[in-house]
């Protein structure tokens, strides 16, 4: 259980794992927001020990946030070479010859390091412990006020559900599809630009035109069941928020507050 | 009144070819009836305008003695339950459950009342063990049974079965079939089945054979199916029974009953010891 | 040059939880310039077997004789490709895999892919149409605006173009309509006597089986159960019963008739020689 995929779900069996995923969600969001909020070391490291310790709560090893991180280390790196030509405030760490290092440039890039390290374990925090189609629910439901201005929460739920149910679908298909071609000769590895380009499409085509078959017949199997999509529908899963939903939020708001206090008071 | 009635039903995709031309049956209350043809001959095309998938540009459809209409397309799809022929392009949930839940979900079911009906139907199709799998660990013909539970659980007098034993393997065909004989039976459901399969019109009450967008033969499988010359030339084929007692026939032994496999072998045994 | 497994397994995703043997040391040597029947239940691992031909799937363990070549774990992708030459397979539903702008493009993709010239490719492109019966008006139609059966036979010929000495169809007529699956049945057939190819139909179709084929493999749970000719296999009753094989009609009367008392000769394939025989024992 070491190797976490960026976003992917993990089942496991925590108290993070059971919470209503709108709660969840909703959580998050204001978290996103704490990171932003100018609280200094002490509210960064208040931030760090709770997102931390939600992670290990959840039963989430933490050695996913360095994988995660490891894309951007070229980035950040680069950003330490800019932030040290350009900012010069701060007081002054190292002389090399006639250049000088100033403290802020540094500084100023292990906080966006830092940010950003948080905002990968808020999202990993929401999308480890809760199962795709869950979310899936969870964006209805809050999306749903929204309808009165026209968002079609119920249509949007479902499309991104039923991409959810056929994507081990299409990863077989286009795995046959791959093997088809193969025994054709197609070699991606090998052959001049037109031959890859070709033995691209040769994937790509079969592909969607598959897809839109289906699509077709899913359309029809749908309406044949009596499916309308504008029509009021009634919801087979239920999502119940309990007491301790409640209580998280609540915690994960007075965070917020005592940061964005932490901000103006020190 | 009629389950299904259809009057000079006319249809087609591009206004140049007419995939249906000029088509007229019906269907009787609790009868078994199947339609065949070669490949291409409309009776799929047929399946669909019978639900209103596609619209018809003549003629008349009536379900239950109404007309299908824009208006009562909604009620006429209570009536009528359709399983079409590709296992996963019809499996909509994310799991057995959840999928035959869809359709409870749009008749606006109360959610605390469909876990039961879920259940009873899964179990009516013997996938009660698999109520939590998704649909990628299902074979074909298990696929078909979540489907067919489906339609069920919206209980339907008619179901439309569009060549639903296609894509399957003998055992799920088998599967398949097995599970509607039972429906027809049990639940005295008026059946119409889209079939390439020539033993289950055989064993049905009521047989259409279509080419080229029209009815050419329309009555009882034991006549029908005995016509075997005129089958090779629609392209379909006769039981084993019919094509045997034609070739014994060049022998000079007629048999009364070819298209009963026991009848035959038990004249054929008569005429051995006769002699 | 023979096509051999040598104790050959292959397990699907090895090493995690989802681990699935789907061969286990399998034995078996296809007689060449033949047709053979490769039949058994769904998961019996036909279709795992009949991949480790042109190496789409290379062993986990053992290795597979193909024409001059041994393949095994250890072999490298670059190698594998001139396998594939010799070596057709058609999968399940091929029409799935045409994506060309028109049917002779298509059908000459594969042969293109080999190094065949352009201009060769295109006279085996029209040849391999013909021989799969279609009509040459076809060849510069889109593949896309063609009914199942055309778009079946143009992948089909997209495969023979490539001229391979071993073609391996895995259920080629499933979904086709009786004379159409006919119709695909001759043509192996032709493929076969005319042409000199080995043919490997993977099938579920008894009758298919007894009409066309030479040889019969049974799959059974990863394993080889029975490799006998067609004629072998059919005469057993016993086997046949152990392996629970849904006999084709033709034997499957003749079996009735003996149980009921009439005597008939072994030999029987079809219903003009059941007919006869019977025939036979009423009016000698």
């Amino acid at each position: 259980m070491s190797n976490i995929a960026l976003g992917r779900y993990i089942p496991l069996n925590s108290p993070i794992h059971k919470m209503d995923p709108r709660m969840k969600i909703i959580a998050m969001f204001f978290l996103l927001i704490a990171v932003f909020v100018p609280a200094g070391y002490p509210g960064y490291g208040v931030l760090g020990v709770f997102i931390v310790s939600v992670l290990l709560i959840a039963k989430l090893k933490l050695n996913f946030i360095f994988r995660a991180m490891k894309p951007m280390a070229f980035m950040l790196v680069f950003l330490l070479f800019i932030n040290i030509l350009v900012l010069r405030t701060g007081y002054v760490l190292v002389k090399l010859g006639s250049f000088t290092i100033y403290s802020d440039a540094i500084f100023q890039t292990i906080y966006i390091t830092f940010r950003l390290a948080l905002m990968i374990m808020i999202t990993t925090s929401l999308t480890a412990t809760t199962k795709p189609l869950d979310l899936t629910l969870a964006i209805e439901d809050l999306l749903a006020p929204a309808k009165r201005f026209g968002v079609p929460a119920h249509e949007i739920a479902m499309m991104i559900s039923i991409a959810l149910r056929f994507i081990p679908t299409l990863i077989e298909e286009t795995e046959r599809i791959m093997k088809a071609q193969a025994s054709r000769g197609v070699d991606l590895k090998e052959g001049k630009f037109k031959e890859k380009i070709m033995a691209i499409l040769s994937l790509i085509v079969p592909l969607f035109v598959s897809s839109f078959q289906r699509a077709e017949d899913l359309a029809d199997a749908m309406e044949a069941r009596g499916y309308v999509p504008s029509a009021t529908r009634t919801r087979y899963k239920q999502l119940k928020r309990t007491l301790k939903d409640d209580v998280m939020l609540m915690v994960v708001v007075l965070l917020l507050a005592g940061l964005i206090a932490m901000a103006i008071f020190l | 009144m009629k389950p299904i009635e259809v009057k000079h039903l006319k249809f087609s995709y591009d206004q140049e070819t007419d995939v249906v031309r000029d088509v007229s049956f019906s269907v009787e209350r609790g009868s078994y009836t199947t339609i065949i043809g070669h490949n291409g001959s409309g009776k799929s095309t047929i399946a669909k305008l019978l639900i209103g998938l596609l619209e018809k540009e003549e003629g008349e459809i009536l379900i239950d003695g109404a007309p299908l209409t824009l208006e009562n397309l909604a009620a006429v799809r209570n009536k009528v339950g359709i399983v079409f022929q590709n296992p996963d392009n019809q499996f909509i949930g994310a799991t057995v459950r959840d999928d035959i839940a869809f359709g409870l979900e749009n008749h606006r079911v109360d959610p605390l009342e469909m876990d039961t009906i879920i259940e009873r139907f899964a179990e009516e199709v013997n996938m009660t063990a698999y109520l939590n799998h998704e649909p990628t660990r299902l074979s074909g013909g298990q696929k078909q049974r979540v489907a067919i539970a489906g339609v069920l659980a919206m209980q339907p007098e008619i179901l439309i079965l569009d060549e639903a034993t296609s894509m399957l393997d003998p055992q799920g065909k088998a599967d398949i079939n097995d599970l509607v004989d039972q429906l027809h039976h049990i639940h005295n459901m008026t059946i119409l089945s889209i079939t390439h399969d020539i033993e289950e019109v055989r064993k049905s009450d009521h047989v259409l054979v279509m080419n080229e967008g029209q009815i050419v033969m329309d009555g009882d499988p034991d006549v029908i199916l005995h016509r075997y010359a005129d089958l090779v030339k629609l392209r379909l084929d006769a039981p084993f029974s019919v094509k045997l007692a034609l070739e014994l026939k060049k022998y000079g032994i007629l048999l009364d009953t070819p298209m009963n496999e026991e009848g035959m072998v038990e004249q054929l045994c008569r005429l051995h010891l006769k002699k | 040059m023979p096509i051999a497994f040598e104790k050959v397994s292959y397990t699907y995703a090895p090493g995690t939880p989802f681990a699935y043997a789907a061969l286990k040391e399998v034995d078996l040597a296809i007689e060449m310039g033949k047709i053979t029947a490769i039949i058994g239940p769904t998961g019996s691992g036909k279709s795992t077997l009949v991949q480790h031909l042109n190496a789409l799937l290379l062993p986990s363990d053992g290795q597979v004789l193909v024409l001059d070549r041994i393949i095994t774990h250890a072999d490298k992708p670059k190698q594998l490709k001139s396998l594939r030459k010799n070596v057709g397979l058609v999968f399940q539903f091929p029409e799935y895999q045409l994506f060309e702008e028109t049917v002779l493009k298509d059908v000459m993709f594969g042969p293109l892919n080999f190094g065949v010239s352009e201009e060769e490719a295109k006279k085996r492109a029209l040849e391999t149409l013909n021989v799969v019966g279609l009509d040459p008006m076809i060849a510069s139609k889109s593949p896309l605006d063609l009914s199942g059966g055309q778009k079946r036979r143009i992948a089909i010929a997209g495969i023979l173009a490539i001229d391979p000495k071993v073609l391996v169809l895995d259920e080629p007529t499933a979904g086709l309509d009786p004379q159409g699956s006919k119709a695909m049945m001759q043509l192996f057939t032709a493929l076969n006597r005319k042409y000199e190819k080995t043919v490997l139909i993977v099938t579920h179709d008894m009758e298919h089986v007894l009409n066309y084929c030479d040889n019969v493999v049974v799959m059974r749970e990863g394993k080889c159960a029975a490799h006998q000719t067609v004629k072998e296999f059919f005469n057993d009753g016993k086997l046949l019963h152990e392996l629970d094989i849904n006999v084709p009609n033709v034997l499957r009367f003749k079996e009735k008739m003996i149980q009921s008392g009439m005597e008939l000769p072994e030999g029987i394939t079809d219903i003009p020689s059941l007919a006869k025989a019977i025939a036979g024992r009423i009016k000698p």
